[in-house]
């Protein structure tokens, strides 16, 4: 009676543990559907793709073909800022000049640009992207994942990155690029908020033009103190003198002018003799508002990636900007589906003829490993590239490589002891297979930290699968093979 | 038994590999029409297109030329068609039917035919590289030291044969099948290299069974 009773409650638990396989198989392959607004809804969290299956923003980069006028002196020099008074008391002359020139519109110099723009994109974070360069005309396609900063990067892709330090009069250039060694971002927190800086560190030449620099325009100040004693009369007066104070200082000093793009950032001299190298710009003013915050370290990140990455050699136009999808439709991805699902059922069909019920039972629960794995990728927010449908593909058959060793060795011990078979061979399972798969988890580990999509969705995904071949087969299978090997 | 496997084995590698290379030096490898410089036309439509009717279309147009349709935005309204080649006539018909099949009052003269540069191969295999070479220095120096019992020279050359060998099958594979370098190359390579690490540990933990036997 007692024995009955024993493998009547066997019966139960492997009952049990078939049917919470196949409740995990249903959700882990269809999903759970719920009703929302009129329609049915799989409350399942849905996968993430990468741009290969979901599409990407493709970009076009034409060269600039526009011209912009110059005005030039009769030694051909170009002169900045010149009224028409002065072009026509000096015989200066006005020139259409391309902003694209025939010297500059090299293969060498499409090619420059073509790394540039690669750096930026790094620097962006803009992981799994693709350039196309036509070496004769110069244009560029890019291919670009669809996110947050999609839009950032393409604003910001194609600006020259042109830097300059000019004497604010003669507009003699001082420094330029070339004297950049690299640019970071900085916080400063005060009592009135946080201030972003943007710094800009130079080599070794530009450490040496800018103390000089910062020698020559240096800040003087002149106080006319005929005023300052004249207004400390009365109390009424105190704030008038310090007004007057600042307003009747006689600035002298040279000034330069800082440029980035053309554009003015910003226009000071120097209280002292700057011997650091580096430089600091305030991008904004203090602020408390997290969202103001943020745009002032997206201004500073902006330019800094584009003085990092380089001038580029080219003006480029962005003449297309599109969100192109992928040719890899979802039912392309059922097919693949279908065909792993095949492949699957012949394995167990396998497992079936050659270890009878046994190999029914780690079928089943291979079934259930595989929807389990699914539904952990999704919660895992791993994303789905085709390099992870491949670390899918992979994880499977490193399972059915354990199931296999596993029920060798379920009818190995079988047949020389009586006690504890499956709990021996599981042991031995693992120590045989996990000393086998070694170099894959150093592999996989690797491929985790590996900063491009494609590289760390496959190295993610096989992780996750490794943790669940340890963990499940340990409970599931372990616990189905034990219910049925050991009630005999 | 196993020595007779073991024969077909070697046999069925040594006719891949040659048969590859006889293919990669006759006919080349394949490529996908992304790799390779291409043509592309954008069509927009203005109304949903099913990508069935428009393949049918391409079809009668473009016959076995490789060709890919891709929607432009999310409405599906817009198209983008690539092919290897697109003449202008190809291109006004493909309008015309177009039309006929979408009511639509498209221009061909509009609609410009753009070239498309290829992606360079080792522009794709440059992010892999770094990792691939790190990550195979370390596995070559784990197994060192863990079959250590081992001929060092042997296990070092034997891994590296491995791993190598299994490229090369899988290079062979892809010349005979013509089976086009593209999205799923780098995947199944990294597939292959993974088993092939599998394959080099199995391998030496029978090497070393076999060694404890024999001292036995």
């Amino acid at each position: 009676m007692k024995k009955e009773n024993k493998n009547i409650m066997k019966v139960v638990k492997l009952l049990t543990i078939i049917l919470a396989i196949i409740l995990i198989s249903m959700i882990g392959f269809f999903g759970i559907y719920a009703q929302s607004k009129n329609q049915m809804v799989n409350k399942v969290k849905d996968y993430t793709y990468s741009k290969e299956i979901n599409g990407a923003r493709t970009i076009k980069l034409e060269l600039n073909g526009e011209t912009t006028e110059v005005v030039k002196d009769s030694e051909g020099n170009i002169i900045e800022d010149a009224t028409d008074e002065q072009i026509e008391q000096n015989g200066y002359v006005k020139e259409q000049v391309p902003n694209n020139s025939d010297e500059v519109k090299t293969q060498e110099n499409y090619k420059k640009a073509k790394e540039i723009i690669e750096k930026r994109l790094s620097s962006y974070d803009a992981q799994d992207y693709t350039i196309s360069l036509n070496e004769t005309t110069g244009e560029m396609t890019i291919e670009i994942p669809e996110n947050d900063s999609t839009d950032t990067i393409v604003g910001n892709i194609a600006k020259i990155g042109k830097f300059e330090i000019i004497d604010s009069e003669t507009k003699d250039v001082l420094m330029d690029n070339s004297d950049i060694k690299s640019s970071d971002i900085l916080y400063n927190t005060t009592t009135s908020g946080t201030t972003v800086y943007l710094e800009i560190a130079f080599n070794r030449d530009g450490k040496n033009k800018l103390e000089e620099i910062s020698k020559t325009y240096v800040k003087t100040e002149e106080e006319n103190e005929q005023n300052v004693a004249a207004e400390t009369t009365t109390a009424e007066s105190v704030e008038n003198n310090t007004t007057d104070e600042t307003t009747d200082e006689t600035t002298t000093e040279k000034k330069i002018t800082m440029k980035i793009d053309d554009e003015e950032i910003m226009s000071t001299s120097f209280d002292e003799p700057l011997t650091t190298g580096k430089i600091q710009l305030s991008v904004g003013s203090a602020t408390t508002d997290s969202t103001t915050l943020q745009d002032y370290i997206a201004q500073a990140r902006t330019i800094s990636i584009a003085l990092d990455s380089g001038k580029l050699p080219i003006k480029y136009d962005v003449v297309k900007n599109q969100y192109i999808l992928s040719n890899i439709s979802e039912q392309n991805l059922i097919c693949i589906a279908i065909v792993i699902a095949v492949v699957v059922a012949i394995g167990i069909i396998v497992l079936i003829v050659k270890y009878k019920l046994n190999g029914l039972l780690a079928g089943i629960s291979f079934v259930g490993l595989t929807a389990l794995f699914i539904i952990l990728v999704r919660y895992a927010n791993v994303i789905i590239s085709i390099e992870s449908i491949f670390g899918i593909i992979s994880i499977l058959i490193l399972n059915y490589i354990f199931t296999l060793i596993l029920l060798n060795n379920i009818k190995k011990i079988g047949k020389e002891k009586e006690e504890n078979i499956v709990n021996k061979a599981t042991k031995e399972t693992y120590i045989k297979f996990f000393n086998r798969i070694v170099p894959i988890c150093i592999m996989v580990i690797a491929f985790c930290f590996v900063k491009w999509i494609p590289i760390s969705s496959f190295g993610m995904i096989s992780f996750w699968g490794l943790v669940l071949i340890a963990t499940y087969n340990a409970v599931i299978t372990r616990i189905l093979l034990k219910i049925k090997v050991e009630s005999k | 038994m196993k020595q007779n496997s073991t024969k077909i084995l070697v046999a069925l590698i040594a006719i891949i590999l040659v048969v590859g290379a006889i293919m990669i030096f006759t006919k080349g490898l394949a490529f996908e029409l992304k790799y390779q410089e291409n043509q592309k036309i954008e069509i927009n439509l203005g109304k949903e297109y099913e990508e069935n009717d428009i393949r049918i279309i391409t079809n009668e147009i473009f016959g076995k030329q490789p060709l890919t349709i891709q929607a432009i935005e999310v409405y599906k309204d817009a198209l983008s068609i690539t092919t290897t080649n697109i003449t202008e006539e190809q291109k006004t018909e493909l309008i015309t039917k177009i039309n006929e099949k979408y009511a639509t009052e498209l221009n061909a003269d509009e609609i410009k035919i753009e070239n498309v540069a290829h992606i360079r191969g080792r522009d794709i295999i440059k992010p892999y590289v770094i990792p691939f070479i790190v990550v195979t220095i370390v596995i070559l120096a784990y197994l060192l030291i863990r079959y250590n019992k081992l001929n060092s020279l042997e296990v070092l050359t034997q891994s590296i044969g491995i791993i190598v060998l299994a490229q090369l099958v899988l290079l062979g594979i892809m010349a005979i099948t013509r089976m086009p370098i593209g999205q799923f190359t780098i995947p199944t390579i990294l597939l292959v290299y993974m088993l092939s690490t599998y394959i080099c540990t199995a391998k030496f933990d029978e090497d070393l069974e076999s060694m404890k036997e024999i001292d036995i």
